[in-house]
């Protein structure tokens, strides 16, 4: 009974966030990932600061330089004319290139780099928002499908199984035609790929809501005439949250990843928004002649994913308690 | 600001003329769970778990009364099911002279106020999220205590809450919060506890902070599942008595479920002991433990372990295994390892108090000698379960029966099986010597229940024994 | 070691190493066991106990060390640790693994569930050890198995040699982890909790069977318990730890009429008989604090109703009384008559 685990946190009285953060600061990995993952984060908020994106998004051909990109930083006002624009420069540390586009341009003469840092906004963004939009839906119907159970529950999980069943990138190119009426945009890859990813967080929430259900604490406040929405809120949720946060991380990275297939496919990002995966997509013809254009945009996504990747495994591992007995 | 005792204030309404009335009474209350759930089973049909079968008690206010049983009894079953936790297949449920039953699930959420559990297991009973306080303090909130409305049942101190939230402008979370301060020094536990965690914690004192949460709403009734089971032995004192202590303060009534014979005689009043499903024998503490009248009751009694050498090997331990629960034996339950089970067809005298159908159904008396009668038990158990080592029917007759083998017919039934049994049939033999045997006493066809005088204390002593029903 | 002996301990001491320091679970522990003998190891819960039986075995896993000691089992030096660490002579993982666990040591857990595969039948999984550790082919190894499995008491053996553990219902399931244990007959085996999950009536009856076995194949058993009714039951002799310690060893007749510490007398008051109505038991005031915050000196004084200043200063070392061992300072040492009382009376 006494374990080590117990012991730790007899004496240090934390609560379990605390601990899981002393963890992963603990785990070299994971701390790096996290780093990863706050700084790609950092960058894609400040980045929308900056009123330029309206610019950039519009196809205005103006202003692309690294100064403009970064807000906080000394902001030259310079608008390139038409005529010095140069499309394909090189990066700054190749022959050719200079530093006022320091990864180059790309076939528009936009500045690439502008075009990534402003790029994690759209994929970033679209990570967390579908996974969230996923997440709370999933939750509701995995949470009150495995609290109450019979007839309830099967509805909810048939449902649930039944949009899984469709093959998911499918699924959201007919809900965006259909809902947009022909006229596809980032918004609704973002709310298809909630949809799309519902069902697995109701999955993941409804097996651990099963367990939990059947905890001494649970039937304690039944038994004390407590409300089943209490409960469910006060109890259950709270207790059955640890694997929904670790999926969402990893599900994160997995949104990336297929916006970019949905940008490429043509339902995603629309020219001229820059995201990682349609800039991806539209360098790979010119691989042999200008390989920089594809390879800013691989790397972004590359240590965006496993930056997330490794902070969720971190997280992980620092909410399963070890039991030595 | 105290606690809110014992005062005039609670006096009144039903409880002037409650003093004949029990506090909860059981009437034939009965649990079954099906083994199969789910559409294809409602269409199909399935086996049912009798967890409970047909129990029926009274529990007066402010007595202690334990349920005592080992796992599989039913007792924890029966104690949910009385806090409505699960629904009675059958049988009727009555709380301060309501019918549980027929209420609605709202009514019986307002009447959770006065019965609250506490549950064994502290560490998995106390949500390792939520402070102290907060444990604390939720049973209260669930039930909007304190009410201003008058609304309260008579468990509340409707006079204090008056007083202090509509007079005083105390707000309900404070007056929640002292209370919960107040309830963790009742327990004996600091107040500053109210901002901690379970987990710092050791497992007595997170007993007493789950006891803190029942007391919360100023209940009736409390029933504590295994309330020490789960404590170091040093412990379980300190916690009974904590226990003890309040009820007396609060003139609470418990009702006790427990394993632990040891726990059960410390503190109850009267004593219920199940066995699969069954009560078997109800009385004062004193009476179940110095006159034990089932068998089960006096071999659980010898099993236990005791703290003294010189005691060792000097009992017996109950033989064999608790039947399944989905097929129970017919009448008597714990007859398939009852020591005392009564061979077929016992004397003409006895006839009286047998029903009609049992009467006539009855095969000629064998009328064998105890010592022939207890051999042949012995005998019949032994192929039952398996436990021989040889199969010679020489050696076998000599071990099991060094008298010789019984005379007439039951004496044919036993050679027959004893030829069975060399041969290798043991399933044959076996059927064979239940169907003449056990099947055939009054022990399997019919369902003991007698209400036998006490020798040692109260008056009425519930034996479901046919051994006691000459008495 | 002596004529008898078959196993002993010397000095063991285990720490954990945690984010707040280092916790000394086992500190200096030492007994032995004889030939055909059971001893056990009784004490609540963060006694120490478990620590004990992982360090015989080796098993403490990645946060645990052996700080000091000798574990012997007949001529292996299962544990040999001094001041630079092991000492040459002790056996390594692969020699312990193949000489001494599962065939001259076996260990029976307190949870058969956690213990039986469920994916295979419980008779192959005897079978197995059986085959592995006493070097039988497969025929043979089979009737042995039947053979251990009847010897333990399951009913038709032959039928339930093909059936999975969750078949059978606990008791049943603790016979088939003692079959396990014995099959490979080995001259010891440490028991863990064994019967603490268990109904009092199937604990009488595994309880019986040990003791049957004990005579039959002369059998040692270390047996871990808190239950002291069943060390009165089975035990020859025990060790009572408290906090990390031996507090009081020897026969268990002597024990349990002649107590000389404090604790073991408590611990044998606190057990509530269904023997007798009490009407108030008040036997020990406070819990066994945490490793960590060990007390100075005695280590069961801040709970010892005869505590006095000196408790507070000196740790008795477990010395021989009259007719067996102790660790308290009561029998006039250290200047303990002299020294002015502690108000510890068990009080609540």
């Amino acid at each position: 009974m006494a374990t080590t685990q117990n012991l730790n946190q007899e004496l240090s009285g934390d609560s379990s966030w605390r601990q899981v953060v002393r963890h992963v600061r603990n785990d070299t990995t994971a701390f790096f990932g996290m780093i990863v993952a706050v700084v790609t984060l950092s960058i894609a908020i400040f980045a929308t600061i900056d009123a330029n994106l309206a610019a950039l998004t519009a196809g205005n051909l103006g202003d692309y330089t690294l100064a403009n990109a970064l807000p906080f930083l000394e902001n030259p006002v310079r608008t390139p004319h038409p005529t010095e624009l140069d499309p394909f420069l090189p990066p700054a540390f190749a022959e050719g290139g200079t530093w006022d586009h320091p990864l180059g341009t790309d076939s528009l003469g936009r500045d690439y780099f502008s075009r990534i840092v402003y790029g994690s906004r759209i994929s970033i963004g679209v990570g967390i928002i579908a996974t969230t939009g996923g997440m709370i839906s999933g939750i509701a119907f995995g949470a009150v499908g495995g609290y109450y159970g019979g007839y309830v529950d099967d509805l909810l999980m048939r449902f649930m199984e039944t949009l899984q069943s469709i093959p998911g990138l499918v699924l959201i190119i007919v809900f965006t035609m259909f809902v947009s009426g022909g006229n596809p945009d980032i918004r609704y890859a973002v709310v298809g790929m909630a949809i799309v990813s519902a069902p697995t967080f109701a999955r993941i929430i409804r097996s651990r809501v099963l367990s939990v259900r059947e905890l001494d604490y649970v039937e304690a406040a039944r038994a004390a005439g407590v409300k089943d929405r209490n409960i469910i809120y006060r109890h259950i949720l709270p207790n059955s949250f640890a694997p929904v946060l670790v999926y969402s991380t990893l599900h994160v990275s997995g949104t990336i990843l297929a916006v970019a297939t949905l940008s490429y496919l043509g339902y995603g990002a629309q020219p001229p928004t820059p995201d990682w995966g349609a800039m991806l997509n539209t360098a790979q013809g010119q691989i042999h002649s200008h390989p920089w254009l594809s390879l800013w945009p691989g790397l972004s996504i590359f240590f965006t994913i496993t930056g997330l990747n490794l902070f969720g495994d971190g997280i992980q591992d620092a909410l399963n308690p070890k039991i030595r007995d | 600001m105290t606690i809110h005792t014992q005062d005039a204030a609670l006096q009144g309404g039903s409880k002037s003329d409650s003093d004949e009335e029990s506090l909860l009474e059981m009437e034939s209350v009965t649990k079954h769970f099906p083994v199969k759930t789910g559409f294809l089973a409602d269409i199909f049909g399935t086996d049912y778990v009798h967890a409970v079968d047909d129990v029926s008690f009274d529990l007066d206010r402010k007595e202690t009364l334990a349920i005592v049983g080992e796992s599989g009894c039913g007792k924890s079953t029966l104690a949910r099911t009385i806090v409505q936790l699960e629904d009675p297949t059958d049988g009727s449920i009555r709380f301060k002279g309501q019918e549980l039953t027929d209420l609605s699930s709202r009514e019986i959420r307002s009447l959770r106020q006065d019965m609250q559990m506490m549950f064994q297991d502290p560490k998995s009973s106390l949500n390792p999220r939520m402070t102290v306080g907060s444990i604390i303090e939720e049973p209260m909130k669930a039930h909007d205590l304190p009410r201003i409305d008058g609304s309260a049942t008579d468990a509340a101190p409707e006079s204090l809450d008056e007083e202090l939230v509509a007079d005083e402008g105390v707000s309900k979370s404070s007056y929640r919060e002292t209370r919960a301060r107040e309830l963790l020094d009742l327990v004996g536990l600091s107040p500053d506890a109210y901002a901690r965690y379970p987990h710092e914690f050791s497992g007595g004192q997170q007993q007493r902070i789950n006891l803190a949460r029942a007391l919360s709403t100023n209940p009736d009734l409390i029933i504590f599942d295994e309330p020490v089971s789960a404590l170091d032995v040093s412990v379980q004192a300190q916690v009974l008595n904590k226990i003890q202590e309040i009820q007396a303060q609060m003139d609470l009534t418990y009702l006790v479920i427990s394993h632990d014979m040891g726990v059960v005689r410390y503190i109850a009043d009267r004593v219920a002991v199940m066995y699969l499903g069954h009560l078997v024998e109800l009385g004062e503490a004193e009476e179940v433990f110095e006159n034990p009248q089932h068998p089960y009751t006096d071999g659980l009694l010898k099993a236990i372990p005791r703290p003294d050498p010189r005691k060792r090997g000097t009992r017996n331990s109950l033989e064999g295994e608790v039947p399944s629960p989905e097929d129970p034996p017919s009448g008597c339950r714990f007859r398939t390892r009852c020591p005392e089970l009564i061979q077929p067809g016992v004397g003409e005298a006895t006839l009286e108090g047998l029903s009609e159908s049992v009467a006539q159904a009855r095969l000629d008396t064998y009328e064998m000698d105890d010592e022939k009668w207890k051999s042949t038990l012995r005998f019949l158990r032994a192929v039952e379960r398996r436990e021989f080592t040889s199969e010679d029917a020489d050696h076998l007759e000599q071990e099991y029966f060094p008298e010789g083998i019984p005379s007439g017919e039951p004496g044919d039934v036993v050679s027959e099986a004893l030829t069975l049994v060399q041969k290798g049939d043991i399933e044959t033999a076996a059927t064979l010597l239940m169907n003449t045997f056990e099947e055939n006493s009054i022990c399997a066809l019919e369902r003991p229940e007698y209400t036998v005088e006490a020798e040692i204390e109260g008056e009425e002593h519930l034996a479901c024994c046919h051994h006691c029903r000459s008495q | 070691m002596t004529g008898d002996t078959i196993f002993s301990v010397e000095e063991l001491a285990t720490e954990y190493r945690t984010d707040s320091g280092n916790i000394r679970a086992v500190d200096n522990i030492s007994f032995d066991v004889n030939a055909s003998e059971i001893v056990g190891i009784v004490g609540e819960s963060g006694a120490g106990k478990s620590a004990v039986v992982k360090s015989i075995f080796r098993s403490l896993g990645d946060n645990g060390d052996i700080v000091n000691g000798r574990v012997r089992f007949k001529e292996h030096d299962i544990v040999d640790i001094g001041e630079d660490g092991p000492n040459p002579g002790m056996l390594s993982d692969r020699e312990l693994r193949r000489q001494v666990r599962g065939n001259e040591i076996a260990m029976i857990m307190q949870d058969p569930t956690e213990s039986l595969n469920p994916v295979y039948t419980v008779g192959s999984q005897i079978q197995e050890i059986i085959q592995i550790n006493r070097d039988m082919g497969a025929h043979e190894a089979r009737e042995e198995t039947i053979s251990m499995l009847r010897e333990v008491g399951i009913p038709e053996p032959e039928t339930r040699y093909d059936d999975y553990p969750h078949e059978f219902s606990g008791g049943m399931r603790q016979r088939v982890l003692i079959a396990m244990a014995l099959g490979c007959r080995p001259d010891l085996i440490i028991a863990d909790e064994p019967t603490t999950a268990l109904d009092v009536s199937v604990e009488g009856q595994i309880l019986e069977l040990v003791r049957g076995l004990k005579e039959e194949f002369g059998t040692s058993f270390v047996w871990v318990t808190h239950d002291m009714g069943v060390v009165a039951e089975i035990c020859d002799r025990v060790n009572v730890m408290y906090l990390g310690e031996i507090v009081e060893q020897g026969p268990v007749d002597d024990i349990f009429h002649n107590m000389h510490h404090p604790y073991t007398e408590a611990l044998i008051d606190s057990v509530l008989s269904p023997d007798e109505k009490v009407e108030h038991l008040e036997p020990i005031r406070g819990v066994m604090p945490s490793p960590m915050d060990a007390p100075s000196g005695c280590r069961f004084h801040t709970r010892c109703p005869d505590a006095r200043k000196v408790c507070q200063r000196v740790n008795p070392d477990i010395d021989a009384t009259v007719d067996h061992d102790a660790a308290c300072l009561k029998p006039d040492e250290h200047g303990y008559e002299e020294s002015q009382s502690l108000e510890n009376a068990a009080r609540q």
